[in-house]
């Protein structure tokens, strides 16, 4: 047995080297899958009318001539000074594309997750406080409902009813910046507006955001909602909890006080994966709803072999997903104090 | 098809089947009717395209009426189970195998190939793997093969880490100790006395799963790195009614319909199965 204290100092470490070995993994697979492209992004570069000798000229220029391990070792250098290339569809450089369509696609994420997880949560502690009853019924069918029903079917039916039939939301796209004249501050609809005040322009974004928001409430609040009930659940069967409800706390205090902290744990880490598996989720969204955001410019660079494009978007929500793993690890000790005192 | 569900009555013996079994034997009696004999159900061609009977909505001559070319979409949607079902059955079963040995061989071999069995295992489960397979089914060319290959390379580590942690306690058994005093070979005791013992759980996750992967191979297809046209299949089925789901509903809502309830069957059968057999 290593002795705690060299434990305790290398823990970080090996955390950190654990995320590097992730992320290199990550650019080194989504390069190797941007070599096997059944497309040639050197052709997809000089355009259709390009004749042979520009085509190999665009190829020289672009590096793909090269032996593999060469590509691989500039893609490496790139990286590191943040030139993800330039996207084939868009012509500009892929960061570029990537940050002006960050925000809204972290606006869809933001909202939603807020809102699932402050659902899931008190729904699964209603479940657990009160485990008999009409109620447990509507639950458990929204707990199974929640987890098999397809993001694309929600999404179109709430489109087809509320949007196309009832009309009140709009079909598709996120605010509408340019037609209202709200200067672009953060990019996300929301916090725009709130910036200017205008309580009509608040309830234009917020008319935008119902629908892609509802969809993935819908298809994400039903984790956290079981989750947070087995969980809690699994700590009402404690013998603390016995022992309390002996001393005649009140069950109420049992629950809220002692219970509900030790069990949050395992919800907050599902939560965690849940946001780091949000970017691939909204992909199919913002295509239903032609929201501008991170995976509608997935979606057209898949569609067009980008593979600049496609590389960058992989290789960010990798990144992403890896960091909120990391925070969530980080996080745990400060709800459970017995991990603190272990750490 | 077994459950979890307990045994009454002797071994081998007739005993009345569990409410759980028989909706288990009547899912795969569907399938498997849906797989083999599709044109048994499907009253029309899937293929055969019939200008005069575009948008027809749902009603007696056309069951969830027909699409923009005027095919009947019932029968595309019967015949696209072949694509829908059988493409998750693939994955599913080509993970659980693979993850089931993988996961049985890391336990065995223990120590440091253990560990670094695990890490590999840690390491694809690092991934977001949602993007992972749009990005590897895009670079393998869009088709119902790169879909399968993209999810079924995602969904192996699940299985193997589940099995490991079961293998690692089954190694600890009582009745293991004694196969081994009798004399079993290492395989022996692993494939006769160890692995089948995790097939209980292997089975439930199995059945959600598979409601998973057919959410997942749907929503592949419906982003174009699916089947592509005119192949019948759900997810490919939901894309093309998109751009009409407005004016014409029913192309879009009911084959989503079905993806929804196959899914929910898929996955209320494997909760019932779990909570029938306990936990281990």
């Amino acid at each position: 047995m290593r002795p705690p204290v060299a434990r305790r100092l290398l823990k970080p470490v090996t955390g950190l080297a654990w995320i590097l070995v992730v992320v290199w993994s990550a650019v080194s697979v989504t390069f190797l899958l941007s070599r096997i492209v059944p497309a040639d992004p050197a052709r997809l570069a000089a355009g259709l009318d390009a004749g042979p000798e520009q085509v190999a000229q665009v190829r020289a220029e672009m590096g793909l001539d090269q032996p593999l391990i060469v590509q691989y070792g500039r893609y490496l250098g790139d990286l590191l000074t943040g030139d993800l290339g330039r996207s084939v569809q868009t012509r500009q450089p892929v960061l570029d594309d990537l940050l002006s369509a960050l925000p809204a696609s972290l606006e869809l994420i933001l909202v939603s997750s807020l809102i699932y997880a402050v659902l899931g949560v008190l729904a699964g502690i209603a479940w657990a406080y009160w485990p008999r009853g009409p109620h447990t019924l509507l639950l458990r069918l929204g707990a199974v409902v929640g987890v098999a029903v397809p993001v694309f079917w929600v999404g179109l039916l709430l489109q087809i009813v509320f949007a196309g039939r009832l009309r009140w939301f709009p079909v598709a796209g996120n605010f509408d910046f340019e037609g209202t004249g709200v200067p672009r501050v953060t990019g996300m609809g929301l916090v725009d507006t709130a910036l200017t005040g205008d309580l009509t322009l608040v309830g234009e974004a917020l008319r935008t955001l119902a629908l892609p928001v509802t969809t993935l409430v819908v298809t994400h609040f039903a984790v956290a909602m079981t989750l947070m009930r087995s969980s809690l659940e699994e700590q009402l069967r404690r013998p603390y909890v016995r022992t309390a409800r002996a001393r005649g706390v009140k069950e109420r205090r049992i629950v809220f006080a002692d219970a509900l902290r030790n069990a949050l744990n395992p919800v907050v880490t599902m939560l965690g994966l849940q946001l780091g598996w949000s970017l691939g989720g909204v992909v199919i969204i913002e295509v239903i709803f032609s929201w501008p955001g991170l995976g509608l410019y997935a979606y057209h660079a898949f569609s067009a072999f980008d593979y600049n494009a496609i590389m960058a978007v992989t290789l960010l929500s990798t990144v992403a997903f890896v960091l909120i793993n990391a925070l969530v690890g980080a996080i745990y000790p400060l709800l459970d104090p017995r991990l603190k005192e272990a750490r | 098809m077994t459950t979890t569900e307990p045994t009454s009555g002797a071994v081998g013996g007739w005993r009345r089947p569990t409410p759980t079994e028989l909706w288990a034997g009547a899912t795969v009696l569907v399938i498997a009717v849906l797989l083999i004999a599709p044109g048994w159900i499907a009253p029309l061609d899937p293929y055969r395209l019939d200008v005069s009977q575009r948008f027809r909505p749902p009603g007696a001559g056309h069951l969830f009426g027909t699409d923009d070319a005027g095919r009947d979409i019932f029968s595309r949607v019967v015949y696209g189970a072949r694509n829908s079902i059988g493409a998750a059955l693939i994955v599913v079963t080509v993970a659980a195998v693979f993850g089931v040995v993988y996961g049985a061989a890391a336990a065995w071999s223990g120590g440091i190939l253990d560990r670094i069995l695990m890490r590999v295992v840690d390491l694809f489960l690092a991934f977001p793997y949602l993007v992972f397979a749009m990005a590897v089914a895009a670079s393998l060319g869009r088709g119902l093969t790169a879909a399968l290959v993209a999810l079924t390379v995602l969904w192996w580590p699940s299985y193997a880490r589940m099995v490991r942690g079961q293998v690692i306690s089954l190694l600890r058994d009582r009745h293991v100790r004694a196969a081994r005093t009798l004399g079993a070979s290492g395989p022996q005791i692993l494939r006769w006395h160890v692995v089948p013992h995790t097939y209980d759980a292997v089975l439930v996750r199995y059945t959600l799963d598979l409601g998973q992967a057919l959410v997942a191979l749907t929503g592949l297809s419906f982003l174009g790195l699916g089947a592509q046209p005119p192949t019948p299949e759900w997810g490919l089925m939901i894309a093309d009614a998109k751009q009409y789901a407005l004016t014409a509903w029913w192309a879009a809502v009911l084959p989503g319909a079905v993806v929804f309830l196959t899914a929910l069957n898929f996955m209320s059968l494997g909760d019932r199965m779990r909570r029938a057999g306990g936990t281990r």
